[in-house]
C-alpha cells in the first residue's frame, strides 16, 4: 500500500491503471511500496499503461 | 596396546617425538575401542592385563598430553572446515547472484534487532521453528523493490527495510521447501483450505466481502480510493482470500489471478501468511485466521509442531 504523498497527478494515474486492469497499483502483496519515491511510483504506473503490463511486471 | 606402550618407552628414550606422538595416539585409539567395547558388552574394563613394566605414570601422563593436543586439533579442523564450507558456499551463491550473500549473524544490527524483538512476541511453534533456521539460511540484500525466498540457491533475498514480519514470511518458505509442507497430502493444507472456503462461501451466502465486514468490522478501512481494503496487519488474511478466489477478491493484499494460477501457489503463499500472521502475533488477526480459515490454521499448527 502507497503511503506516500498523494496529489491529483497520481490520483488520475491510480484511475487510469484501475480502469485497464481492474485493481489499483498499489495493491500488489509482493511489492515493497515504501521502498518507492512518488516520481518512481509515477513513472511505474506510466510505463504499465504504455506497455499494457501489470505493475509486479515492471517493478524491479 | 602392550605393544604401543613398549613403541612409547622406545620413542621416549630414543627422544623420537614423531615415534612418541605416533604410538601415543594409536595407543589412545585402543583404549577408546576396548572401552566402548565392554560398554556394549556390559563388562568392566581390565587394564591391569594392559600393564608393561617400564611404561610409568610419567610415560601416561605425556601420552595423555599428547593425545589431548591431538584431540583439541581434531575439533578445530571440524570446526575450520564447517566454516571453511560455509564461506566458500556462500561465495559460490554471491557469484551466481551478482550480490553478497551473508549469514545471519552478518546481517545488519538494525534487521536483527528488529527481527529478534518480533520472534520475542511470535507464537512459541513460529518462534521454535524460525530459531532452527535463521542461522543455518544464507541472506542477500535485494536491490529489488521486493523480498523473496530463491528455492533453486537456497536464500533469503531481503529488502533492509522490509518489516521483520516479511522476513518470516519468506522463512516460512524456507521451511517448507525443506520440510515439503505443502506438496505433501499428509498435512492436508490444500484440501483445509478449500473446506475452509466452502464454509465461509456457505455462511456469507456468496457475498464473502460483505460477511467479512459484518463479522470482522475491526479489519477493515477505506483506502484513498474509497474502496474498502483490510488493514495491512491483515495482509496475509486478504492474500489468502485472493489466492482462494483466484484474485476474484482484492482487499488491498493480492497476487494477481495468473499467479495463483501455478500449481501450488496457494498452498505455499497461503502457509507463507500464516508465518507471516503468527510471527506477528496480533491477538485480532490470529483471532480472525482461526475463526475464517479454521480448517487451514489447525493443519498448519499442526504440521508446524512436526518441523524439527
Amino acid at each position: 500500500m502507497w503511503k506516500g504523498r498523494f496529489d491529483e497527478e497520481l490520483r488520475l494515474l491510480f484511475d487510469e491503471y484501475e480502469k485497464k486492469f481492474g485493481c489499483d497499483p498499489d495493491t500488489y502483496e509482493e511489492i515493497a511500496y515504501y521502498a518507492m519515491s512518488y516520481d518512481e511510483l509515477a513513472e511505474y504506473i506510466k510505463e504499465c499503461l504504455e506497455k499494457g503490463v501489470e505493475i509486479d511486471e515492471v517493478v524491479n | 596396546m602392550r605393544k604401543q606402550k613398549d613403541r612409547c618407552i622406545v620413542a621416549d628414550a630414543a627422544g623420537d617425538e614423531e615415534s612418541f606422538t605416533a604410538a601415543s595416539i594409536k595407543l589412545r585409539r585402543q583404549k577408546d575401542i576396548y572401552e566402548d567395547f565392554c560398554k556394549a558388552a556390559d563388562s568392566y574394563t581390565q587394564y591391569e592385563r594392559t600393564y608393561v613394566a617400564g611404561y610409568d605414570r610419567r610415560l601416561a601422563g605425556k601420552t595423555g598430553a599428547v593425545t589431548r593436543k591431538q584431540r583439541e586439533f581434531e575439533k578445530a579442523q571440524i570446526v575450520m572446515d564447517s566454516d571453511i564450507g560455509d564461506k566458500l558456499r556462500r561465495a559460490a551463491k554471491s557469484a551466481a547472484i551478482q550480490a553478497k550473500v551473508v549469514s545471519y549473524d552478518e546481517l545488519d544490527d538494525n534487521v536483527k534487532t528488529s527481527f529478534e524483538h518480533g520472534l520475542k512476541n511470535a507464537h512459541p511453534e513460529v518462534k521454535r521453528a524460525i530459531n532452527a533456521i535463521k542461522d543455518k539460511t544464507d541472506y542477500a540484500y535485494s536491490p529489488k523493490e521486493r523480498s523473496f525466498y530463491d528455492p533453486s540457491l537456497n536464500y533469503v533475498s531481503l529488502r533492509k527495510d522490509a518489516p521483520s514480519g516479511t522476513m518470516a514470511h519468506e522463512l516460512f518458505h524456507k521451511i517448507d521447501h525443506m520440510n515439503k509442507i505443502t506438496d505433501s497430502p499428509e498435512h492436508g493444507i490444500s484440501k483445509a483450505l478449500h473446506n475452509d472456503w466452502e464454509n465461509l462461501l456457505n455462511k456469507s451466502n456468496g457475498d464473502i466481502v460483505g460477511y467479512l465486514v459484518d463479522s470482522h468490522p475491526e479489519a477493515f478501512t477505506f483506502n484513498r480510493s474509497g474502496k474498502i481494503v483490510f488493514k495491512e496487519n491483515y495482509r496475509g488474511i486478504s492474500d489468502i482470500i485472493s489466492g482462494l478466489s483466484g484474485d476474484g477478491i482484492n482487499l488491498g493484499y493480492h497476487h494477481k489471478a495468473e499467479y495463483w494460477s501455478q500449481s501450488g501457489a496457494l498452498e505455499r503463499e497461503a502457509w507463507a501468511q500464516f508465518g507471516r500472521v503468527y510471527f506477528d502475533n496480533d491477538p485480532d488477526v490470529v483471532k480472525m485466521m482461526k475463526s475464517i480459515f479454521t480448517n487451514f490454521d489447525n493443519n498448519a499448527i499442526m504440521a508446524l509442531k512436526g518441523v524439527k
